[in-house]
């Protein structure tokens, strides 16, 4: 590398950009943030801090402690850190990097690392996860996409049969805090629906049968609801909960309905002879096949609770066309984008059922290909380093 | 300072340097050690040994236990291990001190439970929490006896139960807590949790404590009376001839009465049918069945099931009870059955006649433990050893009939072989010859010392290495599948490299370092083993079954873990050597240290980095996120950041030898949080690691605190010896 | 800003697998551990509309109800009248007067019940309506067209002909 005194203001960027000092500083900056963020994980949970330290969204990070306290100085979100070290990776490592054959190995890792980072900002803005649970015996062509809310309203036609529903997207209602109001529009249907009270973790009680404290919500139907404790070891069984008032052009009160995710049937208003129904849900996700489960069984090792293999076996229909898969841990089936893996098993109840966890992420096989790549670049470069010292320490032995 | 005056003081500063480390390092030692118990002990009347030939019969019998099939010994040591916290228990009889192994120890519970009461089995670490239920040792660690629970105050029995119904109203009230825990907001259970005062927080710890030890006594309890359904003699009442067909049979047995079941249970239903109320001596009768049927439910389970397609052993009681509850069992004709299959010649028992093979099976099977019962009460008569190896040949052959039991006689010759006890005597052995030969390595006996080290360090790498494969094809699986598994395996693979490392280079300094790093290592293993008390065999869970990624992903990640440990320690030795100034004559020596750990971390870099991205591969196929930002992936990354720090750092310039040395140090406090530390967290996807925190990590915190120290020390006298004139 | 997604098997999955046609004056409201299908109706919401799985046979339910009102229990089914749902006959049990629920709930007088037992196998389904007397009687046509109604939805079912593959 050069180490001339650069002549223009151009050329100093530039050897900024490409400095060893940049990848430093930004690899010290993620040592810190992983290691806060491995921290706070014990008090606010996974989900939460991926949100305020890793997500493209974080741009100025404040680790603390779960009671608030402050341990350390404000540190740049680690996405963007990630960012700068792409570009000075690519301007450094890559452009400015001295080429020749002592050299290839590095050149050849960090292409690869470079490609590696950039699967991960793939990832981070189109990956889409969720869960579909199905018994066996039955079939499902729906996910529900995790960590996200959102309400459906549905009218139903002349037969009874529900119509497409209109949905309040999850991004609207993220952000809700207890005493937001959101107002939703529906001006095709003619009103509008005010959401409040959304609390991320909640339980519904019965007024009839439950103590009241000052601190729950009001008391509608007969039902109240309550905010209940993280739960950061199972983020899925969080059930949110929300209060709605629906509203007609005039801004009149037509209903005020009480809405919980745990509740497995909607409510209902009506509205100009209408009946709509109204529910609560973590996104559906509507797949672009049908996945029936014939067979789900759920081992554990004998005379204990320790899961020994949990296996499906399902048929794939995707317009009228049947494939079938088996479906086990650290084996599952990639089809057309989506992956459905078996995260769980379950027989309480009687029939067993089984948990599938899909994905779909373009950039899905990038990081297997990279490590090859970087596998090799840096075999080449240590070994080249390791023959170097050999043969310095036998010439200083013999000398 | 003057050369005359380093040549002076060099034994002096060699000596600093040496007092420096072994401070260092015993504070690691201090920590691996533990909690040291009191070694008063406990004088046991009449004990009397087992006989090799009983042992050895006990020793191989299958049983089955944390989802697979094991030997009973093994079964024993993870017993003893979990009650006594040690795989020996040292007592004395008759003015001479003996040493009871866990095969030993559980044949006492088993035959002679009365002994066994006496034996000091549970140890208990704050004792003070026993107080309140009449129990009262005179240590707050102590080793405590059955018998010793049962005191009250001095007064007579009753601490025993005492303890027991408060271990069960504990758990009660915990069960309820969260119960109303689920219906608070987070507002009111942090107020809750607010106002807890210090005695509060400090009951709840006490009483977490009660009813661990409550359960422990329980489980005790049950492994001694297993068998009691032969100890006793039951008093039955005259019945008439007529009633029972079964003439000959003894009507004290237990198993009498088990083979009248179907007539015992009509008299009830009868009785209960006409409005008639069953005779007292045949009520207690009843009653006094059913509590040793209950009883028998529990201990070893050495029965396989009835039926060959199930896979869930049974104990004796197991294989009454489902017997008992058979809905279509033949009460009526099973008799006749009976006797229609012993006609038949040997072959496959036809379909019809297959309960009749069970109820036999089952009636011999009582028989052949209450033969054992009756047998043990001479414990040294050849009647009982017979009993017993006839039982563990039936044992064997109806687990090798479902293909069972195979890696049995491997497993208990694993044991017997104590491979890691070897290997941590030769290094131990190793090392001092290395350190007798840092005085001298010329002539014959500094020639002679050095083949002592050498063969002794081969000799110790060779039993960990066979240990470690042993145990690999015992469980059938790569050698690194849980925490324990990692010890050995980042103990051999940074001792091997030492190794290697001083072949090619001919500096003592490394054998010693790899010594050392085998004693701690092996250590480790143990004191791990014996604190966490669990079968580091069994199975493992669905998501980690993989042998492709555990050979791949976990042994890179693992020899990652070898190399950050290894740059750390020969950084700390460097920092001390320069510190003392016993190094500052010898350029090369120094420049060989300083490329020997950036070499070292170079490798450390590629395993990290390879055996991270292997993870996240297997993630992504696991549960579709090849990475989440969970906090064992963080520990991995941890390590691949600073890898890349002090790589990048020194090609900018910015990091002399003492910087990198410095840099290295940390690097283990960085190994040792991503290695333990996060799973002492509790939190994560890789919920299959968890433990129980340890004060060992902040006292290795602490040593590589310390050793950082001296070296910014050494660091700052180098820079101001260097800024001093010359010829001072 | 709202959006519309397409159907899927969820918007076709009903409790129990029934699909019922509540009439417009009913209003669904949260379901509880008893009640999986919930609704409020009649003149201000005055009448309680539930129904659910039980256990115990048809006959110790309706006694049970009739208890709730007060009234003795009668001996056997044939005392009551019969609508048909899911295709099976079903006992229709009417009460009037005191209603008393338990459960630390006050009395209610001038109250009224119409309730239906359906029972197959093992299985008991119950169909309640409970308020003030006039407004159940307003709605008693109301209340059986609903039960009647009544009908089994299972899309997401794998039928027979599926071929189902080796496992």
């Amino acid at each position: 590398m050069s180490n001339s005194s650069p002549k223009s203001l151009g050329q100093k960027i530039w050897r900024v950009i490409s400095g060893f000092e940049i990848a430093v500083v930004c690899l010290g900056l993620l040592f810190l943030l992983t290691f806060f963020g491995t921290i706070e994980q014990k008090w606010i949970g996974l989900y939460a801090v991926i949100q305020k330290y890793f997500d493209i969204d974080s741009f100025l990070v404040f680790p603390s402690r779960g009671d608030g306290k402050f341990i350390f100085l404000p540190l740049p979100g680690a996405y963007w850190v990630m960012v700068v070290l792409s570009i000075n990776m690519f301007c450094g490592g890559l452009i400015r990097a001295r080429k020749g054959w002592k050299t290839v190995g590095v050149l050849i890792s960090h292409f690869a690392i470079l490609f590696m980072l950039v699967a991960g900002a793939v990832s981070s803005v189109s990956k889409v996860e969720g869960q579909m649970s199905v018994y066996q015996g039955e079939k499902s062509d729906f996910a529900q996409k995790y960590h996200t809310t959102t309400i459906e309203v549905a009218k139903l036609d002349e037969e009874g049969h529900r119509l497409p529903p209109k949905i309040v997207p999850s991004e609207s209602l993220r952000s809700l805090e207890r005493n937001d109001v959101l107002r939703a529009e529906f001006p095709d249907e003619g009103f509008t629906m005010d959401i409040t009270g959304m609390l991320g973790s909640s339980n519904l009680f019965m007024e009839r049968t439950a103590e009241r404290s000052n601190e729950d919500g009001p008391v509608v139907d007969g039902f109240f609801l309550r905010e209940a404790e993280y739960n950061k070891d199972n983020e899925l069984a969080n059930m949110a909960g929300c209060y709605a008032t629906v509203k007609d052009k005039e801004g009149n009160e037509i209903q005020e309905l009480i809405l919980w995710m745990g509740n497995p049937s909607p409510v209902s208003f009506v509205h100009n002879e209408q009946r709509y129904l109204v529910t609560l849900t973590m996104e559906i996700w509507p797949m672009p096949y049908e996945v029936e489960l014939h067979k789900s069984v759920g081992e554990y090792y004998p005379g204990t609770r320790k899961a020994s293999t949990f296996e499906s076996t399902i048929t794939k229909v995707a317009n009228d066309q049947r494939e079938d898969y088996k479906i086990f841990m650290n084996n599952p089936m990639r089809h057309g984008g989506f992956t459905l893996f078996q995260a769980n098993w379950s027989d309480t109840g009687g029939k067993p059922f089984s948990g599938f966890a899909i994905v779909t992420n373009p950039s899905d096989k990038w990081p297997e290909y990279s490590l090859y790549v970087a596998t090799v670049g840096l075999l080449i470069h240590f070994l080249l380093m390791l023959f170097r010292f050999a043969g310095g320490s036998s010439r200083s032995r013999k000398s | 300072m003057s050369q005359n005056h380093l040549e002076k003081t060099r034994g002096l500063r060699w000596g600093l340097v040496a007092f420096l480390l072994l401070i260092e390092f015993s504070l690691i030692g201090v920590g691996i050690k533990g909690s040291v118990t009191p070694s008063e002990v406990r004088n046991v009347d009449g004990y009397n040994p087992w006989s090799e030939k009983v042992i050895e019969a006990a020793r191989d019998i299958p049983v089955q236990d944390g989802g697979r099939i094991k030997p009973l010994s093994t079964f024993a040591r993870f017993q003893m291990l979990s009650y006594h916290g040690a795989v020996t228990m040292k007592i004395k009889s008759g003015g001479k001190k003996r040493k009871i192994t866990p095969t030993e120890w559980l044949l006492d519970c088993i035959f002679r439970p009365e002994l066994a009461n006496e034996l000091p089995i549970f140890r208990i670490d704050d004792s003070e929490v026993l107080h309140r239920y009449g129990i009262i040792p005179k240590d707050r660690r102590a080793r405590l006896s059955f018998n010793d629970l049962l005191d009250d105050y001095g007064k007579g029995p009753g601490g025993k139960d005492r303890l027991l119904k408060g271990g069960k109203e504990i758990s009660e009230k915990r069960s309820k807590e969260e119960r109303e825990r689920k219906s608070m907001t987070p507002n009111q259970i942090e107020a809750m949790e607010a106002s807890e005062k210090e005695e509060e927080k400090e009951e709840k710890r006490k009483e977490k404590l009660i009813m661990e030890f409550a359960q422990q006594v329980l489980n005790y309890e049950a492994m001694t009376k297993f068998l009691d359904f032969g100890r006793i003699e039951l008093d039955a009442p005259d019945f008439p001839d007529e009633l029972f067909k079964d003439e000959g049979r003894d009507p004290e047995k237990f198993s009498t009465w088990i083979s009248r079941w179907n007539q015992l249970r009509a008299i009830f239903i009868m009785s209960s049918q006409q409005g008639i109320a069953v005779p007292d001596e045949v009520e207690s009768l009843a009653r006094e069945i059913e509590l040793n049927l209950n009883s028998s439910r529990y201990g070893v389970r050495w029965y396989p099931p009835y039926d060959e397609d199930e896979n869930e052993w049974q104990s004796i009681g197991d294989r009454i009870i489902t017997i008992l509850e058979k809905q279509d069992f033949p009460w009526d004709t099973i008799d006749d059955e009976v006797k229609e299959l012993e006609a038949l010649n040997e072959g496959e028992v036809p379909e019809r006649l297959k309960m009749a093979g069970f109820w036999k099976e089952l009636m011999d099977d009582m028989a052949t433990m209450e033969g054992l019962v009756e047998a043990s009460e001479k414990p040294d008569s050849p009647e009982f050893l017979a009993a017993l190896e006839s039982w563990k040949d039936e044992a064997t052959a109806r687990a090798k009939v479902r293909g069972e039991g195979g890696e049995i006689e491997g497993e208990v010759k694993y044991y017997q072989r104590n491979y890691f006890m070897k290997a941590l005597v030769f290094f131990l052995i190793a090392f001092i010859f290395s350190a007798i030969g840092w005085f001298g390595k010329e002539g014959r006996f500094g020639k002679g010392i050095q083949i002592a080290m050498i063969s002794f360090f081969v000799l110790a790498l060779i039993y960990l290495a066979w240990g470690i494969l042993h145990r690999s094809l015992l469980m059938g699986r790569p050698p690194v599948g849980n925490l324990y598994d990692t010890i050995p395996f980042i103990t051999l693979g940074a001792t091997l490299v030492m190794g290697v490392a001083e072949w090619m280079t001919k500096r003592n300094l490394l054998v010693s370092l790899g010594s050392a790093i085998g004693v701690a290592g092996m250590f480790m293993a143990f004191r791990f083993e014996y604190g966490d008390a669990t079968d580091h065999m069994d199975p493992l869970v669905a998501v980690l079954k993989s042998n492709y990624w555990l050979a791949t992903h976990v042994v890179t990640v693992t020899l990652g873990y070898s190399g950050g440990l290894m740059a750390c320690f020969l950084s700390m030795v460097y920092v001390h050597l320069r510190l003392a100034g016993v190094i500052e004559d010898d350029k090369k020596f120094r420049r060989f240290m300083t490329r020997a750990v950036f070499g070292i971390v170079c490798f450390t870099l590629l395993f990290s980095l390879v055996g991270t991205v292997l993870g996240g591969i297997w993630a992504n196929d696991s549960w579709g996120r090849f990475w989440g930002w969970d906090p064992k992936e963080n520990g991995a990354l941890l390590i691949v950041l600073w890898s890349l720090i002090i790589l990048h750092a020194r090609l900018a310039g910015w990091m002399t030898d003492w910087g990198i040395h410095l840099c290295c140090i940390f690097f283990g406090s960085v190994v040792a949080f991503s290695w333990w530390h996060v799973n002492m967290l509790e939190v994560g996807l890789h919920s299959y690691g968890f433990i129980k925190g340890g004060s060992v990590i902040w006292l290795f915190y602490g040593a590589c605190g310390a050793a950082f120290v001296v070296g910014v020390i050494g660091y700052l006298i180098d820079r101001n010896s260097k800024k001093a004139p010359k010829g001072e | 800003m709202t959006e519309t997604r397409v159907l899927t098997l969820f918007d076709q999955k009903y409790p129990g697998n029934l699909r019922d046609r509540p009439p417009l004056s009913w209003r669904r409201i949260p379901p509880t551990q008893f009640r999986a299908v919930n609704f409020v109706g009649g003149p201000d919401e005055s009448v309680e509309i539930f129904a659910g799985n039980s256990n115990g046979a048809g006959l110790s339910n309706a006694n049970r109800w009739l208890g709730q009102f007060g009234l003795s229990p009668v001996p056997d089914e044939s005392t009551f009248a019969s609508i048909e749902i899911l295709g099976r006959p079903s006992l229709l049990v009417e009460a009037r007067g005191s209603y008393n629920p338990g459960m630390g709930a006050d009395p209610r007088e001038g109250f009224a019940l119409l309730g239906a037992i359906r029972e197959s196998g093992g299985d008991v389904l119950t169909f309640k309506m409970v308020g003030p007397a006039e407004a159940v009687e307003g709605m008693r046509d109301e209340f059986i067209a609903y039960c009647e109604s009544l009908e089994n939805v299972d899309l997401h079912i794998i039928k027979e002909e599926s071929e189902t593959p080796e496992s």
